[in-house]
């Protein structure tokens, strides 16, 4: 027997969310549903709750306001996902989990750090590099204050190559971003964009680099002589 | 400009991410999303973060939660196939812990060989795949993608050989790639490695 892949969960609601987000069932039913639910997805929950560290206290803490912030306003949260109808429901689960998660951290410990500007300077200087390997390595040599030849060079390198990812399709940039900002492996970029596997993401990467390579050409940027 | 729908603080909502993560995005709606993502690392880490989390295998087998364990097991299978190629030379003999699939020399991992199509010009109506058995009870999947890795086709099948269906067409004149993964009955996997021919013109 052959089976389509990827297999669908049925249409419309789980069956457990279906009864617990039914009109007016009585509280008696409203509790069974809420505790069958629990039992389904409790071992998911605290995964998640574990997951951003801390002693137990913390991820008790956590679990209590996921629990509180799922059931608040008559499961307003878990009606979102009856609303929209797509994808399954333990990832949408795990989304909004883990969100309350870091609302909850946010709102004791404070917000963290947004990305600095150096660590974006440094992923587009790796990208830069990766992409000039090959070219001429007197033009492209570490710029230094008292060359300002050097350095009007690099600065032409890197403005060439900003625009030049600029225009490029969107995947292509995440695909960029996933590795060269975030440092992800080929085999999470796959699993995150959807490719089969991680040689796919070597294969697109590799077609990208030499696009950008092609654009630095056609702004006069050489390769090497051999 | 918030043409996809993003929360009251300019990133992704839950619904989006959820999607994407799942496979449910198609055309404009996905290029938008992916161009939000390239541009937003706090997103990005999100869908990051979420996906390690939904890799770990505790989400319930229940019908309404069924992970998709064949893209997972696509991922980890070519992963561990890449490990062997470069293992084998070195890690032989009978105190390996590689195992031995059916019709392999001792010592070898297993991995399943392809009968067809490799390299071959194949018409575009009529693609069809085989391959020799893994081993017994075990069920195996194809993945088929273009050029690009989009994937244009997956079935699981218990069989060594499928045909192409027809509402799944191939265009003349172009290259496709597939693998098959096998999950075999003692809970190994094996893996084809990627595949590659072309349509007749």
């Amino acid at each position: 027997m052959v089976s389509t892949e990827p297999e669908r969960e049925p249409a419309g609601l789980p069956p457990v969310l279906s009864e617990l987000l039914a009109p007016d069932p009585g509280e008696d039913v409203r509790d069974r549903a809420w505790y069958a639910f629990l039992e389904q997805h409790d071992r998911l929950l605290r995964h998640i709750c574990r997951s951003l560290g801390g002693d137990s206290d913390a991820e008790m803490d956590r679990y209590a306001r996921v629990l509180e912030e799922l059931r608040t306003d008559d499961f307003r949260r878990l009606r979102r996902f009856a609303a929209d109808g797509r994808g399954r429901f333990t990832t949408w689960l795990t989304v909004v989990t883990r969100r309350i998660c870091l609302d909850h951290e946010r709102s004791r410990y404070g917000r963290a750090s947004p990305t600095s500007d150096a660590d974006t300077r440094s992923a587009r200087r790796r990208l830069a590099d990766l992409v000039a390997a090959n070219l001429d390595p007197d033009r492209l040599g570490a710029p230094a204050p008292d060359h300002p030849v050097a350095r009007l060079e690099w600065e032409e390198v890197r403005a060439a190559l900003h625009r030049a990812t600029a225009g490029l399709d969107p995947e292509d940039r995440l695909l960029l971003a996933l590795r060269f900002a975030d440092d992800l492996s080929a085999r999470e970029i796959a699993e995150v964009v959807g490719f089969p596997t991680p040689f796919h993401v070597y294969r697109r990467l590799n077609a990208i680099l030499a696009r950008l390579k092609e654009v630095l050409a056609e702004h006069g940027i050489e390769e090497a002589p051999a | 400009m918030n043409d996809i729908g993003l929360d009251a603080r300019e990133h992704l909502t839950e619904a989006l991410v959820a999607a994407w993560l799942d496979g449910e995005l198609g055309g404009d709606e996905r290029a938008r999303v992916a161009a939000h993502l390239a541009d937003c690392d706090i997103c990005r880490e999100e869908i990051v973060s979420v996906r390690r989390l939904l890799g770990h295998d505790l989400v319930e087998e229940s019908p309404a939660g069924r992970r998709r364990p064949v893209r997972y097991l696509a991922a980890v299978a070519a992963a561990a196939a890449a490990v062997w190629f470069l293992l084998v030379p070195t890690m032989q003999g009978p105190d390996s812990r590689l195992r031995s699939g059916p019709g392999s020399e001792a010592g070898a991992v297993a991995a399943i060989r392809i009968l067809g199509p490799v390299g071959d010009a194949v018409r575009a109506d009529e693609a069809s795949f085989t391959w020799r058995r893994a081993g017994r009870d075990a069920q195996y999947t194809l993945t088929l993608t273009d050029a690009a890795g989009a994937v244009l086709w997956r079935v699981s099948t218990p069989d060594t050989a499928v045909v192409l269906p027809d509402d799944v067409p191939l265009e003349a004149a172009r290259d496709y790639y597939w693998t098959v993964d096998a999950l075999l009955a003692d809970g190994e996997t094996a893996t084809s490695g990627l595949q590659g021919f072309e349509t007749a013109p």
